[in-house]
């Protein structure tokens, strides 16, 4: 199973109507989806199940049966992903299509994009191509994982001040 | 003499802001850990990490969700986190925002606490916008870019340091 977020209650329509797309055109691929309140003028999915939000609990049930995450650039949906081992495609949401506030999300991706198991769309149409390729990368074996805590520095550093 | 654990007081908002939170948390092991967060499921999360690392139980309290644009909401929020902190009393406040975190670190800051703000990862280029208001009113003030925290020196000498990342 695929799970694909778009990590909050905005909708994020490029990233859910390419995922739908994509199932259209695979449909050996079973894909679930959060896509947000959608209201009117939101694309709404024709070939995906999907939900508008999920409880912690329900994400996180949904990433640990997933092969692969799609999601937007949000941190939250990162660090989930690889600290549970899953190979994850994301979309940056774009300030000036006023899908966020600012660019921060288009940072936050090229930042992340060198990891093992981040894989970078920076437009939808790169989208089915960054899903393959996560998808091959699921099947050759198994992902580094990360540590489920900060890095060690930062955790003693910020421990020596709260003993001060 | 017996002495009295320090009392640290833990908030953010839901989502990744919650998700680095929750990765700082080995850095608090010694101190009593009250968390102030926007989601109730949370605190399973926390009850686990309580009981799997030995842990006394931590009280945990909800406030609303509140975005920079809903005024009668964030007075909601203001007036529920300066009565947990009237109750908690914390030693230290640590935050990795967003509005939440930047109410307490203000409300707590002038009640005599410690404050720390630890902006996002996701903040590569410019600190938060919670961050560069806040900045004066933490003791620490740390971004996760190094690059960002050297180019934010202000005129007050409260500059912003790197200590590493939670990822």
């Amino acid at each position: 199973m695929i799970f694909s977020t778009v990590g909050s209650e905005l909708p994020f329509n490029r990233l859910t109507e390419a995922v739908d797309k994509y199932a259209q055109a695979n449909s050996d691929v079973v894909i679930s989806a959060q896509v947000g309140r959608i209201g009117p003028g939101d694309y709404s999915p024709q070939y995906i199940q999907f939900k508008q939000l999920l409880t912690p609990g329900e994400y996180a049930e949904y990433v640990d049966r997933a092969i692969v995450i799609v999601a937007h650039a949000g941190m939250g949906s990162i660090i989930s992903a690889i600290t549970q081992k899953k190979p994850v495609v994301i979309l940056p949401r774009r300030g000036h299509l006023q899908e966020t506030r600012n660019d921060h999300q288009f940072s936050t991706a090229k930042q992340f994009e060198s990891r093992e198991g981040i894989f970078v769309a920076w437009e939808e149409c790169e989208l089915p191509a960054r899903m393959e390729e996560a998808l091959h990368f699921s099947q050759s074996g198994s992902m580094n994982g990360v540590s489920d805590f900060a890095n060690q520095d930062l955790l003693k550093k910020l421990e020596s001040f709260l003993r001060s | 003499m017996c002495k009295r654990k320090k009392r640290i007081l833990a908030v953010s908002s839901s989502g990744g802001h919650w998700v680095q939170l929750m990765r700082l948390r080995p850095a608090w092991d010694h101190c009593e850990a009250i968390y102030l967060t926007t989601e109730r499921d949370y605190e399973q999360e926390v009850k686990r990490y309580n009981q799997e690392h030995d842990l006394q139980p931590s009280a945990f309290y909800l406030t609303v969700v509140a975005s920079r644009w809903q005024k009668i909401k964030l007075l909601r929020q203001l007036l529920d986190i300066f009565l947990v902190i009237v109750r908690v009393r914390p030693d230290y406040i640590v935050s990795t925002g967003a509005a939440p975190g930047y109410i307490a670190l203000r409300l707590g800051k002038m009640m005599g606490a410690k404050t720390i703000w630890v902006d996002s990862i996701a903040n590569v280029e410019e600190l938060s916008l919670s961050g560069q208001k806040i900045r004066n009113n933490a003791d620490v003030c740390l971004s996760q870019w190094p690059e960002v925290a050297s180019g934010s020196e202000n005129e007050n000498g409260n500059s912003v340091k790197y200590w590493g990342r939670v990822l």
